[in-house]
């Protein structure tokens, strides 16, 4: 996972590198454009100062020459070549032939006489003219060539011989354009540098001007300059610290250049049409000349050469490139200035956020105590304080929670889960002090109908001043309510004893009298080092011992409880493999009638015969199965053992005997007890007649109107259903009043003392009528002598079973008593 | 109208109103990149003047077309007249609606109905109505500076208006805003082709009631219906008009036009040279002509358009021995006109025999030839008594150029071969102009060129009656071939009018040789590398269609 500090930083100098990289390359690209315009403005500045400076050279030819021009122009006699012919053909504007005359001889001598005469005054004041003249179109006459001055040092012009048309080569170029240039262009204009072999081959420019007279060429009249007086004003010049002025022709060669000869090309890898241009223009021409790059500026004089600056490029953008280095340097220091401003403020920003997150992953810890102490008045700052505020409400609401875990609701007491808790400590605690720990258990009696009695408030106020009693006694990190009407304690072993005296007194006037008998379970670590919570299911166990009797005491857990206690358990443990391998046995008991002494029923009877343990009486597991809500499965497995002996009966074609089987009242809740009996009993094609249904009444009472369905439904089926063991518990007479039973079965107890007294029997005897009156048949059960079968039938009991007849037997016994 | 014998006269009438043409006048000469408009100037008055079309102006005294015979580059370009003459494919001429867009003449051709086009208006953005129109032709008559009333004259009631004898021009009905009917004294065919004339160009009336004098003095003043939008005038450089976007025919194809006061020859071959100047004609640079004509480099941007006007020596008959038709047509004899016409002007133009110049209506090709030849003249002259010849003062305005004053030498050199003694007088221009209105210049030179296409404006002006012929120091003395000039004014079938032009022109120029009729010039006018579209009218004007040129980005090459 990336923290927010790494991604903010991250975005930040991101961002920081992207802005100074993009304002760095556009600060380049401005500098260098800039640059590159400046240069360019720079070498076109100095190109054209000089270029000013040779203008007013070469202007000043060309305005004198045009001086002298306009006097040709003028002094020609329209009247004079008319009449010679010269002009005033139709056939305009081109040389024609005309008769060759003295008089136009003549004319012509005075009419050059009279321009040479200003001409010289004008070239004379013109400075750099090394020669002018004036020569004639040969096809005006043979003998007039019009006339040629050169300078002669210092002093001025002589006079040369004058420069006759006749003998000019058109095709020499090199030595004549300048007589066939201005004639082609037809009009004014610069020729030259070209070679003047009339002046000593020496390297000429001319301003040139070809002299019409109604369209008709008269002559050419010129004036010279030398191109060294050109190069002289351009070969002193330097440019930057080894850049230089050139010049060349209109063609693009070289007429001065420093470094290369006359007439070469300026450099092929200029591009051969750049020159052509009138100038270099805004943009820098750069160009490589053996390996150095070089940038030149030029433009083009009116003369028609081409005036060239050229500097190194690296000299020209000196100060670009130290701008550029120093935008580098700058650029890579406000990178690393600002990257480093970016992570201390991210850390500036998020160190808060950071802390708060420690502190929330401290939080999800348990932990509330680390600290945050930012009050900045940012969302951060909200945020902590929301956070403390948050972890703060947090920490109150677990401690309530906590508080309302570990405790008992009502009485504050800490609760059976705490207690445990407290008790290991407390144990230990007294351990270390050298004494012995007992656990109490206590049970107040009928907490049920008291609130029944008394109602709800007045109920949890007894459990409220039972709660003080015991916690004023034992300590209240010592004592827990574990729910509803119990309680539990530890104490040292040897004052426990006085306590509950004192328990027991107190309870007397607790809650103004209206209270409850107490019962106690004690469990003395002496007797095994057990967890707390055994020790307090030992406890309960003791205290359950006392169940039905409605008095205050208690019982200590001994060692028969233990080993009931540890039957139970393998019981439990073990059901499932015991009646999967057969470790249940189904005996059955014969129940005789009475006038006769014939079997007339069998009841179906469970037998655990444990493998280890050997056998088992129902009594050591029937409860411990109906407290665990299992023994439907062994009530279950008896049906289905019934129906098979039912079967085996009829193929070893044994009389067809009725049984009948125990039900518990647990049965009830763990299936539908009445359509699980009858799906197998049909499904098995036994008669359900055959089949009796055995009742506690312990089990109506518990629930009479369900219980009273239950019955109904069995035996609106067709099942009898008897009521087993009446007379044994709380009987009510009441039940038999509302229920109909098909068949009342005393329980044995009323034969217990039959040799004693005669109160059972008198009872037995009531009982009697009172069935016969009610039209139900009766079993009495627990016959184990003549003398109670005797009795037994003359009192009217139709049924009896007991030892007397026989002891519940394994299937193959009765099977042989029946054949 | 006026003959101007003077340089500033004839360079003006070059420029305002040349002769008519029959060439083609619309054309777009190729062009090379000699020129850098770079150069040009981009900034006038603080207008952007980088996509005008540049040109040399002279300049004016006046821009009110109606006081002046001269300058009307503000006329043709700021206002409209009601009709245009335009020429055809085949050269011949018609006239085009304008601000009028319909036009119907009755039978007699007296009367002249116009509609005008709907929608038109001034610069100032009030409507063009029928008011205006007639506001326009009663100052031309009655504005005390007018020069061109003659436009307006032959409308009935002109005179009476004129005078004073009358406050409205009876020939003129307004029937509403936009229809009006225009009754003449009596037929005259060419009374269309004079509405078409510069000087005949419709004015606001409520802009001249508001201005008065000051227009055609101050631009702001100068409210037009025309292309350009009269936006300043420097006396020192020059007149500045700006596209009108608003334009009734559409706006002009360049955004405005730069007209530079330029006078000398040199300053303009220069600023041409410089790229300065988007029209140069040829005439401003005098000598320099040369250079443009020869070579190859202007070749292609040369633009050439005959200009309809004859250049024309005017005799004197109130002068001896000029009285004699014997002797004026031995003055005509003895000059080699075509010599003239090669050697002052390089033969652009042609040799013209009569009063009506190449180009014009009315032109005559099958007019005989005037013969050059001496040997005749001097015959002649020994007829009429002057067998050695006889002096003559032949008057020159001192304000000529270098080509018209070659001219008169050649003109007396020739003259003198045949015995005629014939001597140059310089006069100053005021003088000159003195007495060639008095009829007492004995002989003299000029250019007359047409202001409307039609004989008359030759015909008349010269021979129309005893004033005219004494105004241009001709003196012609038949009052019977005068009044028939009058009279052909008003004959309405165009055959026998026709007819009858040629036959006077046959018998004042070749029987009584009352004048010699020289030559017709042809104009030539170089062009910038970056003017396209350029056209000339009729007359070989192309100020007047300069709505027409555009200024390219790049040089044509």
């Amino acid at each position: 996972m990336r923290s927010i500090r790494f991604k903010i930083a991250a975005v930040s100098i991101g961002g920081v590198l992207i802005a100074i990289l993009c304002v760095y390359f556009a600060s380049r690209y401005t500098i260098q454009s800039e640059a590159d315009h400046r240069s360019a403005q720079t070498l076109g500045l100095i190109c054209q100062n000089t270029k000013k400076s040779l203008e007013r050279y070469v202007e000043s030819i060309a305005q004198s020459t045009e001086m002298a021009g306009s006097v040709a122009v003028d002094k020609l006699d329209s009247t004079v070549l008319v009449k010679q012919g010269v002009v005033g053909s139709s056939d305009k504007g081109s040389s024609h032939s005309h008769k060759q005359s003295p008089e136009l001889d003549e004319y012509l001598l005075k009419y050059t006489a009279e321009v040479q005469d200003e001409a010289a005054i004008i070239a004379s004041h013109t400075y750099g003219v090394v020669a002018y003249y004036y020569c004639l179109n040969p096809d005006l006459s043979n003998n007039e060539h019009g006339f040629f001055y050169s300078r002669a040092g210092k002093s001025g012009f002589e006079e040369r011989e004058s420069l006759d048309a006749r003998t000019f080569d058109a095709n020499d170029l090199e030595h004549y354009m300048w007589y066939y240039a201005p004639i082609q262009r037809g009009r004014p204009s610069w020729v030259g540098p070209y070679t003047a072999h009339f002046l000593g081959e020496v390297k000429l420019c001319s301003y040139l001007i070809p002299i019409y007279k109604a369209g008709a060429l008269v002559g050419v009249l010129g004036m010279d300059i030398p191109v060294e007086t050109l190069i002289s004003q351009v070969s002193s010049i330097k440019v930057y610290d080894t850049g230089f002025v050139c010049l060349i022709d209109e063609y693009g060669h070289v007429v001065y250049h420093p470094e290369l000869p006359p007439g070469s090309a300026l450099d092929s890898s200029m591009g051969p049409d750049i020159l052509r241009q009138k100038d270099s223009g805004d943009e820098p021409i750069r160009y490589t000349h053996k390996g150095e790059e070089r940038q030149l500026s030029f433009t083009t004089l009116s003369n028609g050469m081409k005036l060239a600056v050229i500097a190194p490029a690296r000299e020209v953008n000196a100060s670009s490139y130290r701008l550029n280095s120093m935008i580098l340097l700058i650029a890579t220091l406000a990178v690393s200035v600002l990257s480093i401003v970016a992570l201390l403020l991210t850390r500036y920003i998020t160190n808060p956020l950071q802390r708060l997150t420690a502190a929330s992953q401290r939080l999800a810890t348990g932990d509330y105590d680390a600290a945050l102490d930012y009050k900045g008045h940012d969302e951060v700052g909200a945020l902590t304080t929301s956070f403390e505020h948050m972890r703060g409400q947090l920490q109150k609401n677990i401690e309530e929670l906590n508080q309302k875990a570990l405790t008992d609701a009502l009485t504050g007491l800490p609760n059976q889960r705490h207690f445990f808790d407290l008790c290991d400590r407390e144990r230990a605690c007294l351990k270390e002090s050298g004494k012995d720990a007992a656990l109490l258990y206590f049970d107040l009696v009928d907490m049920k109908h008291f609130n029944q009695q008394y109602g709800f408030d007045e109920g949890d106020r007894l459990l409220c001043a039972t709660a003080d009693i015991l916690a004023d006694e034992f300590g209240s990190h010592r004592t827990s309510r574990f729910g509803q009407d119990q309680f539990a304690a530890i104490c040292d072993l040897d004052g426990m004893e006085k306590s509950l005296a004192r328990v027991f007194r107190r309870r007397q006037t607790a809650n103004e009298g209206k209270t409850l008998p107490l019962r106690v379970g004690v469990y003395s670590f002496l007797l095994e080092e057990v967890p707390s919570s055994v020790a307090c299911d030992r406890a309960k166990y003791a205290c359950d011992q006392q169940r039905g009797t409605y008095v205050t005491g208690y019982r200590l857990f001994d060692a028969t409880m233990l080993r009931r206690v540890d039957t139970v358990r393998h019981v439990i443990n073990n059901l499932d493999r015991a009646l999967e391998e057969r470790w249940i046995q189904v005996y059955y008991q014969p129940i005789v009638q009475a006038s006769t002494g014939g079997v007339c029923d069998q009841e179906a009877l469970s037998r655990w015969i444990d493998p280890t343990r050997g056998f088992l009486n129902p009594d050591d597991f029937i409860p411990a199965l109906e407290n665990a809500g299992l023994v439907y499965k062994i009530d279950l497995y008896v049906l289905d053992r019934v129906i098979e002996k039912i079967h085996e009966q009829r193929e070893l074609g044994l009389p067809n005997i009725p049984h009948s089987i125990n039900l518990s009242r647990s049965d009830f809740d763990s299936c539908d007890m009445v359509e699980e009996i009858r799906k197998r009993v049909d499904a098995a094609g036994v008669r359900r007649s055959d089949l009796s249904i055995e009742i506690t009444e312990s089990i109506i009472g518990s629930d009479f109107d369900f219980m009273k369905g239950e019955i109904d439904r069995f035996r609106s089926l067709g099942f009898p259903v008897w009521m087993d063991d009446f007379g044994s518990g709380y009987s009510s007479l009441d039940v038999l009043q509302s229920i109909e039973f098909d068949l009342l079965k005393f329980d044995m107890s009323f034969l217990s003392k039959f040799n004693e007294n005669d109160k059972g029997k008198t009872i037995l005897t009531d009982l009697m009528r009172m069935a016969t009156a009610l039209g139900v048949d009766t079993i009495c059960e627990g016959v184990e002598t003549s003398e109670q079968y005797r009795f037994l039938s003359r009192i009217g009991c139709s049924k009896m079973q007991g030892y007397y007849f026989g002891k519940p037997m394994p299937k193959q016994q009765i099977h042989e008593r029946l054949r | 109208m006026r003959s101007f014998a003077t340089r500033r006269e004839a360079l003006s009438l070059l420029l305002a109103a040349a002769p008519a043409v029959t060439m083609l006048c619309a054309c777009t000469p190729m062009v090379d990149g000699a020129n850098d408009p770079a150069n040009a100037p981009t900034v006038e008055n603080g207008t952007d003047t980088s996509k005008f079309v540049s040109a040399v102006e002279d300049v004016p005294d006046t821009n009110d077309f109606q006081c002046t015979t001269i300058y009307y580059t503000v006329a043709i370009n700021a206002f409209n007249r009601l009709v245009e003459t335009e020429t055809n494919q085949d050269g011949s001429l018609r006239i085009e609606p304008s601000l009028a867009e319909s036009y119907e003449v009755s039978p007699d051709g007296k009367e002249y109905t116009f509609h005008l086009r709907e929608g038109v208006k001034f610069t100032n953005g009030q409507p063009l109505t029928s008011h205006d129109v007639l506001y326009s032709f009663k100052r031309l008559l009655t504005h005390p500076k007018s020069c061109n009333r003659d436009i307006a004259n032959p409308i009935l009631g002109a005179d009476r208006l004129t005078n004073g004898t009358a406050k409205e021009l009876e020939g003129f009905v307004i029937h509403n805003d936009r229809d009006f009917t225009i009754t003449l004294e009596q037929p005259f065919e060419a009374f269309l082709a004079c509405l078409s004339m510069p000087g005949a160009s419709i004015l606001s009336s409520k802009v001249l009631e508001e201005v008065g004098d000051r227009f055609g003095i101050d631009p702001q003043a100068t409210v037009g219906t025309g292309s350009f939008i009269w936006k300043s005038w420097n006396p020192e450089e020059g007149l500045v008009l700006t596209a009108n976007p608003n334009c009734w025919e559409s706006p002009p194809r360049a955004n405005g036009l730069n007209l530079r006061f330029v006078s000398d020859p040199e300053e303009c071959r220069s600023m041409f040279e410089n790229g300065e100047i988007d029209i140069l004609d040829l005439d401003e640079v005098g000598n320099y002509t040369e250079f443009f004509i020869h070579g190859d480099i202007y070749q292609n941007r040369l633009y050439k358009v005959p200009r309809i006007g004859t250049v024309y020596i005017a005799l004197n008959e109130n002068v001896t021995p000029l009285d004699d038709v014997r002797v004026r047509k031995a003055l005509q004899l003895a000059l080699d006109r075509q010599m003239l016409l090669d050697a002052i002007y390089s033969g652009f133009g042609s040799v013209e025999n009569g009063l009506y110049p190449h180009g014009l209506y009315g032109f005559n090709p099958d007019l005989p030839e005037i013969p050059f030849s001496p040997e005749r003249a001097r015959k002649q002259l020994a007829e009429a008594g002057y067998s050695d010849g006889f002096d003559l003062q032949f008057s020159v305005n001192s304000a000529s150029n270098q080509r018209e004053l070659e001219l008169v030498n050649l003109i007396v050199s020739m003259w003198k071969d045949v015995g005629v003694r014939a001597s140059v007088i310089l006069l100053d221009e005021a003088n000159f102009m003195r007495l060639r209105k008095s009829g007492e210049l004995g002989c003299y030179t000029a250019m007359w060129t047409a202001d409307y296409d039609d004989p008359d404006t030759f015909a008349y002006t010269f021979f129309g009656n005893k004033e005219n012929t004494t105004f241009r120091s001709l003196n012609y003395g038949r009052e019977d071939i005068m009044e028939r000039v009058r009279k052909a004014r008003s004959i309405i079938d165009p055959k026998l009018r026709l007819q009858e032009y040629r036959d006077l022109e046959r018998i004042i120029v070749q029987e009584d040789a009352a004048w010699i009729p020289l030559f017709s010039r042809q104009r030539l006018y170089v062009l910038s590398p970056r003017a396209n579209g350029v056209q000339a009218t009729w007359n070989g004007s192309v100020k007047c269609k300069y709505r027409e040129v555009s200024i390219a980005d790049t040089p044509n090459e």
